[in-house]
């Protein structure tokens, strides 16, 4: 009689250690970062030179990343403030570039500079403040 | 007596080999990077599409390293932007410029050594090799480098189907995942690069190598 529930006992708890040792496997395959289609839009843009597809696909990494409570490859809010930049919209790629440096502070005076840049560009109505944004480099390829 | 003389320069000789590679980390772990800008390839290759199929590849693993990794697109148009598009003087550029440019801790410096492709008879053979340094910003002292290599070869197939997937896929995507290969084993232990501030070993893994 005593032994019965004390071999359930120990059934449970190895069954407890098997999960539990399944469950750290698990977490220890898992990439740091959400990658999706990011080595796709390189290939992309860098081998097939086109960028047609980039913007959706920024769009639609950001979103699986969040759905899924992953973390966002270093990189990926930048790329996309490019993107937005190149298309005018300036406010909206300065909160692409604040994310980025939100998230990874590493890249802290690399958007800074762009923001820099952005903002001389959109007060810069004189002469001097522009071509010197453009010397510092435009988003012309 | 001979015999003892003889083990004794042997184990010395072992023993030199193996403190090598740890004087190289320590270097590296007293600098402790955590960022890493990617700079444009160099390519001693005869294939001109190598340096693009290949700085598509480079991201993911050094992020999964742990570090930050600047986003190799944006890096290439700010270079070109400032008049840097060759690869040869771009890797001659003092590395504290990197540090200006950037605010990268180090700068990876890749030169694609082979990336060919040769056919005999059945069987085709593709091979990639590539050469890896980590330079600190800062002091511009070497941390890390590695000289990696991967061979390909398929056979059984006939001489035919192979030229013609191949050429289908205009040799382009064949040479992906061996590029992927070798820059996993360049990374990754035994051999690699030690973990940067995203990984969870970080400042844990100095037993990994060897």
């Amino acid at each position: 009689m005593p032994k019965e529930p004390s071999r359930t006992i120990s059934k449970l708890i190895f069954l407890g250690i098997t999960s539990l040792a399944l469950l750290l496997t698990g977490c220890a395959r898992q990439e740091i970062f959400y990658w999706g289609n990011y080595e796709n839009t390189l290939f992309e843009r860098y081998v097939e030179n086109d960028n047609s597809q980039t913007e959706t696909r920024l769009q639609v990494l950001i979103q699986e990343a969040q759905n899924a409570n992953r973390r966002v490859p270093p990189g990926v809010y930048a790329d996309y403030g490019v993107i937005l930049c190149k298309q005018g919209k300036e406010s909206k790629a300065i909160s692409f570039f604040e994310q980025e440096k939100k998230l990874y502070p590493e890249s802290s005076i690399l958007m800074n500079k762009l923001i820099e840049r952005i903002n001389l560009q959109k007060n810069g109505s004189d002469v001097s403040k522009s071509s010197d944004a453009v010397k510092r480099g435009g988003n012309n390829e | 007596m001979n015999k003892l003389w003889l083990f004794l320069l042997v184990s010395m000789a072992v023993t030199g080999c193996a403190t090598k590679p740890v004087d190289t980390l320590s270097v590296f772990y007293a600098h402790r990077p955590k960022s890493i800008v990617v700079v444009p390839v160099l390519n001693e290759s005869s294939e001109l599409t190598a340096p693009s199929v290949f700085i598509t590849s480079i991201s993911r693993p050094l992020a999964e390293r742990g570090y930050y990794v600047f986003p190799v697109y944006l890096t290439d148009m700010i270079l070109r932007d400032l008049g840097l598009v060759d690869a040869n003087h771009i890797h001659e550029l003092p590395p504290g410029r990197f540090y200006e440019l950037f605010g990268a801790d180090v700068v990876l410096f890749v030169t694609i050594k082979n990336w060919s492709t040769k056919y005999i008879l059945l069987a085709s053979t593709v091979e990639v090799e590539m050469s890896y340094k980590l330079v600190d910003t800062k002091t511009g002292l070497l941390l890390w480098e590695s000289d990696q290599s991967y061979v390909h070869s398929s056979s059984g197939s006939s001489p035919f189907t192979v030229v013609a997937s191949a050429a289908a896929k205009g040799l382009l995507t064949d040479y992906l995942p061996l590029a992927q290969q070798t820059n996993n084993e360049a990374f990754f232990p035994p051999k690699g690069v030690p973990v940067g501030p995203y990984h969870s070993d970080y400042q844990r893994d100095q037993s990994q190598f060897q």
